[in-house]
C-alpha cells in the first residue's frame, strides 16, 4: 500500500468501570495487551469513556497501560452503542491508529466491538481464549471456542485495518499492579454531541440484590437447572435452600431461565456470566458445554444428578446420582449442622 | 409493523461433545452425517418475538436465511418459520457466498433486505451456535446505516419508534430506538417458540420459496464470500476435557449427602 499515512501502531484496550474502578476484564485485558505490545515491540494505550475516567488512570497504569485516553464528556451518561462507536471510530481514525484494538466479552463489549469492527471494516474475533502475535508477520492470532466449546478455532485478521478481539472474562490473568509504572494520561474530547445518540435510555431497573453475594465475586455459587421441576422447588431447594446456608450466590442454565425458574440476568455459560469461584455446585445440570463455558473456571466442581451418564460428571470433582429431591434436604441440613459446630 | 427475522441453520447444539472431529488438514469440523440439523435457538427467540409483535399489531413476517448447507436442508427450516406464522421467506443461496465470514454474511443479508423494500425491524439473534460469533446483527445494521440493539427480550411497538427491554449485567434497561432498526434478540421465558399448527404445516409445504442469488441481490463480488472477509481460519482443534469425577455413594441418597458434606469438609471446600 503507497499512501504516506503511517502504518497502524500500538495496542489500544478499551476499558470498562464498574463501581468506581476498573472492572476485573479491563484489568485482564490490561494483562495481555501488555505482552502483545512486548511482542511488537510497540505500546499500549487504554481508552475510558466514563464521566468518572480520570479516578481510574493511575490504576490503569499501575496495571500495564503506558498511556490512557480518558473521555469524560461523551454524550450519554451511561454505555450507548451508537455514540460510544462514534467516538471509537474517531479515535482509531484520527487521533491514533492502532494495530489492535482488544475488548472486554461483557454486554458491553459484545455491542460495542462488533459495532466498531464493522465501522471500520476490520476483522474481530469475539470471545477469545489465547491471543499471540505471530512472529513473522507481527499479526494477531486469535483462538475462540466455536460450537459452544467443542471446537476450537485459530484465526488470522486482516492487515491494514485494525485487528480486533475480544477477550472471555477469566481465561486471561491480571497483572500484580506496579505502582511505580509511568505512563502518560491524556484527557481527549469525546468529539461528538448529542445528536450521536441514538437509543434514548427510559428506564434502568437494577435487580434487587438480595443478602447473598453477587455471582462475579462469590467463593460459592449454587446452579439450578431444568432437573428442578419448578419455581417453587428451585425456591425452596436453591435459593433458600443451599444456596442460603452456604452464603452463595445463585446461578441458572438456559434451560432454568427459559422455564422461568429464574430471571435471565442469573444464567450462567456462554451467553451468560462467567464465574470462577472456589465451590460450583449444580443440581439437575446436564453439563451441556455452553453452559459449562461459564463455570469451568470454578476451582470445585460438585453434580448432584439424577442419571449417571449426565455430561457435568465430566467436569465435576465430585458428584452424587440422585433426585435433588432426596439428596438436598440431608445436604441442607447437614450444611446447617457444620455451620453451628 | 414489517419485520424481517434472519434465521440461520446450525448442527444441533445438543449433540453431545463426543460427536465432534476436526480434519485438521482441510480445517473442517466433521459431525455423523445424521447430526440433526435446527434452526439456531436464539433465532427462534427473534421469530417468536416477532410472532408476538404481529399478534398484537398486525404486520407480515419476512424470514430470510442464507445457506450454508445443501439449500433443500435450509428450506425445510424456513417451511418451518412459516408453518409457525410468517409471512414470506426467502433462501439466499449462491456458491460465491461460500467461505464467508460475519462480514461477508452481514452485507449479503444487508442487500437481501434492501432489496425487499420497506420494513419496520429487522431482528436476528444473539449469536449463531456454530461459530458464536455474535456479530451479525450489528454488521447489518452497520451496512444499512440502521440504529441497533442486543440483548433484547421483549420488544413493544410504538409510532415510528420501538420499546424494548435490554438486559445488562446486574438488571435491564428500557430503550427506545427508531424505526426502522435491527435488534439481536437474547432468550426469556416469554420467547419460548411456539410449536406450529398442522394447518399452517400443510400450508407451508405446498410454498413455492424464491432463491436469490448473489446476482440478484447485486451484490459487490468483493464483500461476499471469501473476497469479503476479514478473518482466515488457521486452526481447528479439539479442548481436552478429561474430568475425574469422584462418585460419592452412600446407602441412601441421605447418606451420600452426609458423606458430600464430610468430603467437602475434610478437602477444607466449605
Ligand atoms: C448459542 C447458544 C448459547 C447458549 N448459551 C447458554 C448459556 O449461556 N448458559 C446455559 O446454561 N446454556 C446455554 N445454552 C443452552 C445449552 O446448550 C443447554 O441447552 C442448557 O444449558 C441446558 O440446560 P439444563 O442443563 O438446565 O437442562 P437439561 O439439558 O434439560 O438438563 C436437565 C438435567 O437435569 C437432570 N435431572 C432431571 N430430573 C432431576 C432430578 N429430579 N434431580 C436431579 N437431576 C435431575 C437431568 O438428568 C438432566 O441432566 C446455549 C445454547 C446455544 C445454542
Ligand atoms: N447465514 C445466515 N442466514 C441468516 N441469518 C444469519 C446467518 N448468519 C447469521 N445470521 C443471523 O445473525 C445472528 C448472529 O449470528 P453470528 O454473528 O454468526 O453469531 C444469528 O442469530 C442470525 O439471526
Amino acid at each position: 500500500m503507497m499512501d504516506n499515512k503511517a502504518d497502524p501502531k500500538g495496542i489500544l484496550a478499551v476499558g470498562e468501570i464498574t463501581a468506581g474502578t476498573l472492572s476485573p476484564i479491563s484489568l485482564e485485558l490490561l494483562g495481555m495487551g501488555q505482552k502483545l505490545a512486548q511482542a511488537r515491540g510497540e505500546e499500549l494505550s487504554v481508552v475510558l469513556i466514563d464521566r468518572q475516567a480520570e479516578n481510574c488512570a493511575q490504576e490503569a497504569i499501575a496495571h500495564g497501560a503506558d498511556r490512557v485516553y480518558l473521555i469524560t464528556d461523551a454524550p450519554a451518561d451511561q454505555y450507548e452503542g451508537a455514540s460510544c462507536t462514534a467516538i471509537l471510530e474517531n479515535l482509531c481514525t484520527q487521533t491514533i491508529k492502532p494495530a489492535v484494538v482488544l475488548f472486554g466479552q461483557t454486554v458491553t463489549g459484545r455491542d460495542l466491538a462488533p459495532r466498531l469492527a464493522f465501522r471500520l471494516k476490520a476483522g474481530l474475533v469475539t470471545d477469545c481464549l489465547h491471543l499471540d502475535i505471530d512472529p513473522d508477520s507481527r499479526n494477531l492470532i486469535a483462538t475462540k471456542p466455536v460450537s459452544g466449546g467443542n471446537v476450537l478455532a485459530t484465526y488470522s485478521l486482516q492487515e491494514g485495518v485494525p485487528q480486533m478481539a475480544s477477550l472471555r472474562h477469566r481465561a486471561f490473568d491480571a497483572p500484580e499492579p506496579d505502582a511505580h509504572r509511568q505512563g502518560e494520561v491524556l484527557p481527549l474530547p469525546a468529539g461528538v454531541d448529542a445528536s450521536a445518540v441514538q437509543a434514548k435510555l427510559m428506564e434502568k431497573v437494577l435487580e434487587e440484590t438480595s443478602e447473598g453475594p453477587t455471582l462475579e465475586t462469590a467463593e460459592i455459587v449454587v446452579s439450578g437447572g431444568r432437573g428442578l421441576d419448578d419455581l417453587e422447588e428451585f425456591d425452596k431447594y436453591i435459593t433458600k435452600g443451599l444456596a442460603e446456608v452456604l452464603g452463595a450466590a445463585v446461578g441458572a442454565t438456559r434451560g432454568a431461565v427459559d422455564g422461568g425458574l429464574q430471571p435471565e440476568q442469573h444464567q450462567i455459560g456462554l451467553t451468560g456470566k462467567i464465574v470462577g469461584p472456589k465451590l460450583y455446585i449444580a443440581v439437575g445440570v446436564s453439563g451441556a458445554i455452553q453452559h459449562m463455558a461459564g463455570c469451568s473456571g470454578a476451582k470445585n466442581i460438585v453434580a448432584i444428578n439424577i442419571d449417571e451418564n449426565a455430561q457435568i460428571f465430566r467436569f465435576a470433582k465430585f458428584g452424587i446420582v440422585g433426585s435433588y429431591k432426596e439428596v438436598l434436604p440431608t445436604l441442607i441440613e447437614k450444611l446447617k449442622e457444620l455451620e453451628l459446630s | 409493523m414489517n419485520i424481517i427475522v434472519c434465521i440461520k441453520q446450525v448442527t444441533d447444539p445438543d449433540i453431545p461433545a463426543s460427536d465432534y472431529a476436526v480434519d485438521t488438514a482441510a480445517k473442517r469440523i466433521n459431525l455423523p452425517d445424521d447430526a440433526p440439523l435446527v434452526i439456531n435457538p436464539y433465532d427462534e427467540n427473534a421469530l417468536e418475538a416477532a410472532l408476538q409483535l404481529k399478534d398484537q399489531t398486525g404486520g407480515k413476517i419476512t424470514v430470510v436465511s442464507l445457506a450454508t448447507r445443501p439449500a433443500k436442508r435450509v428450506l425445510r427450516d424456513l417451511k418451518q418459520a412459516l408453518a409457525m406464522g410468517a409471512d414470506e421467506a426467502i433462501l439466499l443461496e449462491d456458491p460465491a457466498f461460500e467461505g464467508g465470514d460475519s462480514h461477508s454474511t452481514a452485507y449479503a443479508l444487508a442487500k437481501a433486505i434492501q432489496k425487499l423494500g420497506e420494513f419496520d425491524l429487522v431482528l436476528c439473534g444473539l449469536q449463531a451456535a456454530d461459530w458464536d460469533a455474535g456479530q451479525v446483527g450489528l454488521g447489518i445494521a452497520e451496512n444499512l446505516g440502521l440504529p441497533s440493539a442486543t440483548y433484547v427480550t421483549h420488544i413493544e411497538a410504538g409510532d415510528g419508534h420501538v420499546r424494548m427491554i435490554r438486559m445488562i449485567e446486574n438488571g435491564h434497561e428500557v430503550l427506545e430506538l427508531p424505526t426502522p432498526c435491527v435488534l439481536s434478540i437474547a432468550n426469556d421465558k416469554n420467547l419460548a417458540p411456539r410449536i406450529a399448527r398442522l394447518a399452517g404445516i400443510i400450508k407451508a409445504k405446498k410454498r413455492e420459496l424464491p432463491v436469490w442469488s448473489a446476482a440478484a441481490l447485486e451484490a459487490d463480488p468483493s464483500r461476499i464470500g471469501t473476497a469479503g472477509a476479514r478473518t482466515t481460519l488457521h486452526k481447528l482443534a479439539l479442548p481436552d476435557i478429561t474430568g475425574s469425577c469422584e462418585f460419592i455413594k452412600g446407602e441412601s441418597p441421605a447418606e451420600s449427602a452426609a458423606l458430600l458434606v464430610d468430603r467437602l469438609h475434610t478437602e477444607k471446600i466449605i
